[in-house]
């Protein structure tokens, strides 16, 4: 057994050794705007039940839980999510009103071997809970702005979908297939799923366009003219209400093909990119029906940083 | 500039024919020699790769745009990417394929199934609510009842002369496979005039 005292198991990432300290300024820095926001940190516990995840239904499959059997004989993960525990806390507590959290931490996620995939995310994040509509919308996209030059990545691109557009649609296509050949943005499989379906022309345009919806807020413009029902239109114009509203026109973008990452989204949805991350360096969204799993209806949103991609991505942009 | 992968092999040899027939300049593909990286004229910047590194370049963003089979795809455990395009290329299908003799045999035991493809093969059965052994064969997947390791297996036949030089023949058609065009989900992000530029030339082929 000698060797295995220098290994680490595969399921560990490399210990962070070259840039901690510029982590924990990103880190401090983030913290301190979220406190003078009135956001209270807090440590969140590391092992959750798994029936909890699996009933909130939050689309994370068992299998990317690193999962034991407790003296209950009871399933307990190591935490895979931060929205989720905060709600149950927000519920537990017995809070009401508004509620503003923010936390700093891991979240775990299995990986198969030899991928060169990561099972530990060093997240900050804030969730904003019992704040509902267009002003918890905006307060977060206030945030993000104050936020994001804490990451000190030069390109920084904020997206925006609609969760309540996507589920508007999904319900007008009404087959099951749809949102498999969204999630791919299938070009090819689009074009035979219109054919074989007898919409209307300008839900047909709609769903060939689709796909590349995507971009500056004037995709939002053009795919308005596309829409004759009123919830879909309903959230275009909430989208374009928010750019508006936001003050950070600059740098925000839209992606009306975006798809749910949580099933629990309902409203908007935000991500953030760097050209220099393969995956989202923010993720976030509005969620106001998670909490009817503990019987209670409360509007939230959150989002929060992926602090282990952002530092990958500041590594590569210094490179260039 | 874009950077592709291409797999290896039969798939390369047609998606670089297609891209040439579309205007592209190929010549540094064409007169290539071992070199597993090269660009060319248009502001492309290929790798050419065996099919499942393609998904793993992509996954890591070292590329922004792949092209590789279904069968890969489907087999892959990785989904986190966008499957824009259906290049109508090598085209064939996975099928269950064994001799004439099984469709009427009843097991009374667990069917072993050889394959190259175990979850494209395990979801085939779990589909059809039977629990069957997989057995993973790397190459010349015929063997498998051939030397009578396997019942049946399952693998993508595209003319299906091995199997008949064999004596084995088709059962069931799972699905369809062909070269698909994926691409990295952030790269559409930032380069989103460059990709459609791209499937828009490669899309045209299929009015042909």
């Amino acid at each position: 057994m000698e060797e295995f005292k220098y290994l680490i198991p595969e399921e560990s990432i490399d210990a962070i050794m070259s840039n901690v300290s510029k982590l924990r300024e990103i880190e401090n820095d983030l913290r301190r705007i979220f406190v003078e926001h009135q956001y209270l940190e807090v440590l969140m516990p590391s092992f959750e039940y798994v029936d909890l995840y699996n009933d909130m239904d939050i689309g994370i499959d068992e299998e990317k839980m690193f999962q034991y059997m407790n003296y209950e004989g009871k399933r307990v993960a190591l935490r895979v999510d931060f929205t989720v525990p905060l709600a149950r806390l927000y519920c537990s507590q017995k809070e009401e009103g508004e509620k503003r959290y923010c936390y700093f931490g891991k979240v775990y996620r299995k990986e198969k071997r030899h991928k060169g995939r990561s099972s530990e995310f060093f997240q900050a994040g804030v969730e904003l809970l019992g704040k509902a509509g267009v002003a918890g919308d905006l307060e977060c996209l206030q945030l993000i702005k104050e936020t994001m030059s804490c990451l000190k990545l030069k390109t920084i691109r904020i997206e925006m979908g609609s969760a309540k557009f996507y589920h508007r649609l999904c319900e007008i296509v009404d087959d099951e297939r749809f949102v498999d050949i969204l999630k791919r943005r299938d070009l090819t499989a689009m074009k035979d799923f219109v054919q074989e379906h007898s919409f209307d022309t300008s839900m047909q345009n709609l769903l060939m366009h689709l796909p590349q919806t995507f971009g500056g807020v004037e995709v939002l413009y053009q795919i308005q003219n596309l829409i004759h029902d009123d919830i879909l239109n309903e959230s275009i114009a909430e989208l374009i209400h928010l750019y508006e509203a936001s003050c950070m026109k600059d740098c925000l973008t839209f992606d009306l093909a975006m798809t749910p990452m949580m099933k629990y989204y309902t409203g908007i949805m935000l991500k953030g990119y760097s050209p220099y991350s393969a995956e989202p360096i923010m993720n976030g969204g509005r969620y106001d029906q998670l909490m009817n799993h503990f019987h209670r209806q409360v509007s939230a949103i959150g989002f929060s940083y992926d602090l282990s991609h952002i530092l990958k991505a500041l590594e590569k942009e210094e490179e260039v | 500039m874009i950077k592709i992968a291409i797999t290896k092999g039969r798939i390369e040899k047609q998606v670089c024919q297609l891209l040439s027939q579309k205007g592209y300049d190929m010549e540094p593909v064409l007169h290539k020699d071992r070199e597993l990286l090269i660009e060319t004229a248009d502001g492309l910047s290929m790798v050419f790769a065996k099919a499942n590194d393609v998904l793993t370049f992509l996954e890591h963003g070292i590329v922004d745009v792949g092209f590789v089979g279904k069968d890969t795809l489907e087999d892959s455990d990785f989904h986190d990417y966008y499957e824009m395009l259906d290049l109508n290329i090598g085209k064939c299908y996975f099928a269950v394929a064994a001799y004439p003799e099984y469709r009427e045999k009843v097991f009374h035991r667990r069917q072993r199934i050889a394959s190259k493809y175990t979850k494209v093969a395990k979801d085939y059965f779990t589909r059809k609510q039977e629990d069957v052994e997989i057995i993973k064969l790397e190459g010349s997947v015929e063997l498998g009842p051939v030397v009578g390791l396997s019942d049946a297996i399952v693998d993508i036949v595209e003319t299906g002369s091995t199997l008949k030089a064999n004596g084995l023949e088709v059962i069931e058609k799972i699905s369809d496979v062909s070269t698909k065009m994926i691409v990295n989900k952030v790269s559409l992000k930032f380069k989103k005039d460059e990709i459609f530029h791209l499937i828009e030339m490669l899309k045209e082929e299929e009015t042909c």
